[in-house]
């Protein structure tokens, strides 16, 4: 057997390409901590992946012109989960073998349940930014998640709260959510809370009528439309997410729905729907967010992050993905600051009880079970003739301890 | 080509068998998982390139192997995880000799491909009305087992054990699925591929052979899936539906159709991509489809087919001038 020169080089090149792969556990150097950030930067969830990079980054920036962490500086590393739960976990293991022991973002529960599972064996924390699932700081706790957002059920509660409080004498409450866990869970939590909070605040018993339930994905909502219609309500618990919500309010907006209602609310779509819609935008809609920036103009913290997301050319209204990346990098500073290293075990204690100033005011992260005790911000969206096509009408900053629950680490959330 | 072939075999397994000690533990858990994506690819493609069926909905199969052991090792089952596997491809095959008997009795090429397609979305449908599946949210945090072997413990919480736990059980289902596509039944396969028709005149039983295939290829995806639950630790809907069906399709026609190891070389290379591309945000997915079409375009053979056409073209060159 002869090797010919043209085989030789392949081989070369092959080995070359062997020995250029990144070598195992390389250290942090002296004076950087690195944080990993793991968010979606493609797909439908781009736009808020990229604005978890940007809220992240702005931390950085703040944390590292003022001096950075104890003479060290914060530098963010970025990888892009593509939505899926095993591309997020090569991210992580590859950033733990490079010497990262702090990782933050997460925008997608698949993605961030994976994370949550190996942060324990990377001996590594992880500060959620976004998830919202009600099982990760409950029957899916892990000692090394941390997170600094409200979650779901704390903020449909909240919800409940906000509309007896607006809408007084809407006496019938429709529903609409998706067939799967989510919009289950969502409703799970409205049908508990929503007639409670209306017997204590209004004294009046509410009527709520079945659900109806879609499949996610589904781009004809006419037929839901018109048994909502139909059935008298009042008010409207919308527990769609997504281009499908926007999808159903645009259809709703069309067929006159949410005029004929005093009001409805939906979870967690910031500022999607309206963006989408524009002068569309259907009235009375109140929308959940991580962090709504005009309910806080007298927080020089939410200021800045405001000021720096204009002046990057990333637009006019940043949403809460920006602010609760920001949150979290502050709550790693703060952590840091109280003299823990980089490492799960020095810095699961130092971020339980945490109490920072963010974004959004003051935000504790609860000792028994890491969830974030803060506001929960609601904004009321409507039509407009201006550049946008619509605008905020109202905004509501709830105290969400009083929404939040108690600490029931390892136990499902149950309503019955 | 031959002596090419074996020798990037021999390299391919050693990479695999070194790759803890050459590469970073994001590389490692890519190479594992890489691992688990061929044999559900290979397993696929003992349908496509011998059996001549293709189907759509494969993830199916894998999924049931993925959530037993998930499910075994997530609510602690008092067995053995050695047994997971073979208990996988014992289910997997059955769910798949049922969806056989029933579908391929009606429908043939494209009616067939949209069934598996059908039945594996309920499957997704199913999963998410489980609780004890973890509806949508999947099974997450799965520990990892400590496996008894009478003379010693094998603890898959250490990574290197898990690795080659991993590496050793695809390198068996590999083998496997060679001998069988290399046996009498994988002759038959082909004999029924190529023309079903003639196949049935000298005296196959096509239907048999075709439920035979489809009974096989489920089970071995269904090994698949097992390895899954102890490495990426969460077995989740994402990896039982339309899209997970499409990852061995695209691995085979990137790798080569009507070769044996034209999935590995695809799994291969789409990894290879998607890591390569992993910090190019927003363009990666440009990139990744791009390759894609360009080798559907230059080589619609795939990459060893394209390898194969230059090396005949080589040897016919070298006959006309010696």
């Amino acid at each position: 057997m002869t090797t010919s020169r043209r085989q030789f080089i392949g081989g070369a090149l092959g080995m070359g390409a062997l020995s250029a792969f990144p070598m195992p556990a390389i250290a942090q150097s002296g004076n950087v901590i690195k944080i990993g950030l793991i968010t979606s930067l493609q797909g439908g969830y781009a736009a808020f992946g990229q604005n978890h990079k940007r809220g992240a980054e702005f931390a950085v920036e703040e944390i590292n012109a003022a001096g950075g962490i104890n003479g060290k500086k914060l530098e963010l590393v970025v990888r892009d989960d593509g939505l899926k739960p095993d591309v997020g976990i090569a991210a992580a293991r590859e950033l733990a073998g490079e010497g990262v022991r702090i990782f933050t973002g997460g925008l997608v529960s698949g993605v961030v349940l994976a994370l949550n599972g190996i942060m324990g064996e990377l001996d590594s924390v992880f500060i959620s930014a976004a998830a919202h699932g009600n099982n990760l700081t409950h029957e899916d706790f892990r000692p090394n998640y941390f997170r600094v957002t409200d979650y779901s059920a704390m903020r449909v509660a909240a919800g409940s709260g906000l509309v007896a409080q607006k809408y007084k004498t809407a006496k019938v409450w429709g529903s609409i959510a998706p067939d799967a866990e989510i919009g289950r869970s969502v409703m799970d939590v409205v049908n508990y809370h929503l007639p409670r909070v209306y017997k204590a605040q209004n004294t009046i018993d509410i009527k709520m009528t079945e659900t109806l339930w879609t499949k996610f994905g589904a781009t004809d909502y006419r037929n839901e439309i018109a048994r909502l219609m139909s059935q008298g309500i009042d008010g409207l618990v919308v527990g769609l997410g997504g281009a499908d919500e926007t999808t159903f309010l645009q259809q709703a907006g069309q067929l006159g729905l949410t005029k004929k209602i005093q009001g409805f609310f939906t979870s967690g779509s910031e500022f999607l729907g309206a963006i989408a819609l524009k002068e569309r935008t259907p009235e009375n809609y109140w929308s959940g967010f991580h962090w709504y920036y005009g309910a806080y103009p007298d927080n020089p913290i939410s200021q800045k992050v405001v000021e720096a997301f204009r002046a990057k050319g990333y637009g006019k209204h940043p949403d809460g993905f920006v602010g609760m990346t920001h949150a979290a990098m502050t709550a790693i500073a703060g952590g840091l600051r109280k003299g823990a290293g980089p490492t799960a075990k020095e810095m699961i204690p130092a971020l339980e009880g945490l109490t920072f100033d963010s974004v959004k005011g003051k935000i504790t992260l609860r000792k028994e079970d890491h969830q974030a005790i803060s506001d929960v911000n609601y904004a009321l969206l409507g039509p407009a003739k201006n550049e946008d096509g619509w605008q905020v009408l109202d905004f509501a900053r709830v105290d969400g301890a009083q929404f939040a629950g108690p600490p029931t680490p390892g136990k499902a959330l149950s309503f019955t | 080509m031959k002596l090419a072939g074996h020798l990037a075999l021999a390299v391919l397994l050693a990479v695999f068998l070194l790759a803890p000690f050459i590469v970073h533990p994001g590389l490692v858990f890519i190479a594992g998982f890489a691992m688990i994506q061929i044999v559900f690819a290979l397993s696929w493609n003992i349908l496509f390139s011998y059996a001549g069926l293709v189907s759509f909905g494969h993830a199916a199969f894998f999924g049931i192997g993925a959530y037993l052991s998930a499910a075994a090792l997530r609510y602690g089952w008092n067995v053995s995880f050695l047994l997971i596997p073979p208990a996988s491809f014992a289910l997997g095959a059955f769910a798949a000799f049922l969806v056989a008997i029933v579908v391929l009795r009606r429908a043939n090429g494209i009616q067939f491909s949209v069934l598996t397609l059908a039945l594996s979305q309920l499957v997704v449908v199913l999963i998410g009305y489980s609780p004890y599946l973890g509806h949508d949210e999947g099974i997450s945090a799965i520990p990892r087992p400590v496996i008894n072997l009478g003379i010693a413990t094998l603890n898959l919480a250490n990574p290197l054990a898990n690795y080659y736990f991993v590496i050793g059980v695809g390198l068996v289902t590999i083998l496997l699925i060679w001998l069988v596509v290399h046996g009498p039944l994988g002759r038959t396969m082909q004999a029924v591929r190529i023309d079903p028709e003639r196949a049935a005149f000298v005296g196959i039983d096509v239907w048999r052979l075709r439920v035979a295939s489809f009974t096989l290829s489920g089970g071995f995806a269904a090994v698949g899936g097992s390895l899954l639950a102890p490495w990426a630790q969460i077995v989740h809907p994402d990896y039982v539906n339309w899209l997970a069906s499409a990852q061995p399709i695209f691995a085979t026609l990137l790798g080569g159709v009507g070769h044996f190891w034209g999935p590995v070389v695809g799994v291969l290379g789409l990894a290879g991509l998607n890591y390569f591309t992993r910090t190019f945000v927003g363009i990666s997915e440009i990139v990744v489809g791009a390759s894609l079409l360009v080798v559907v375009l230059v080589a619609p053979q795939g990459i060893l087919g394209a390898l194969r056409k230059a090396a005949r073209k080589r040897k016919a060159a070298a006959g006309a001038h010696p």
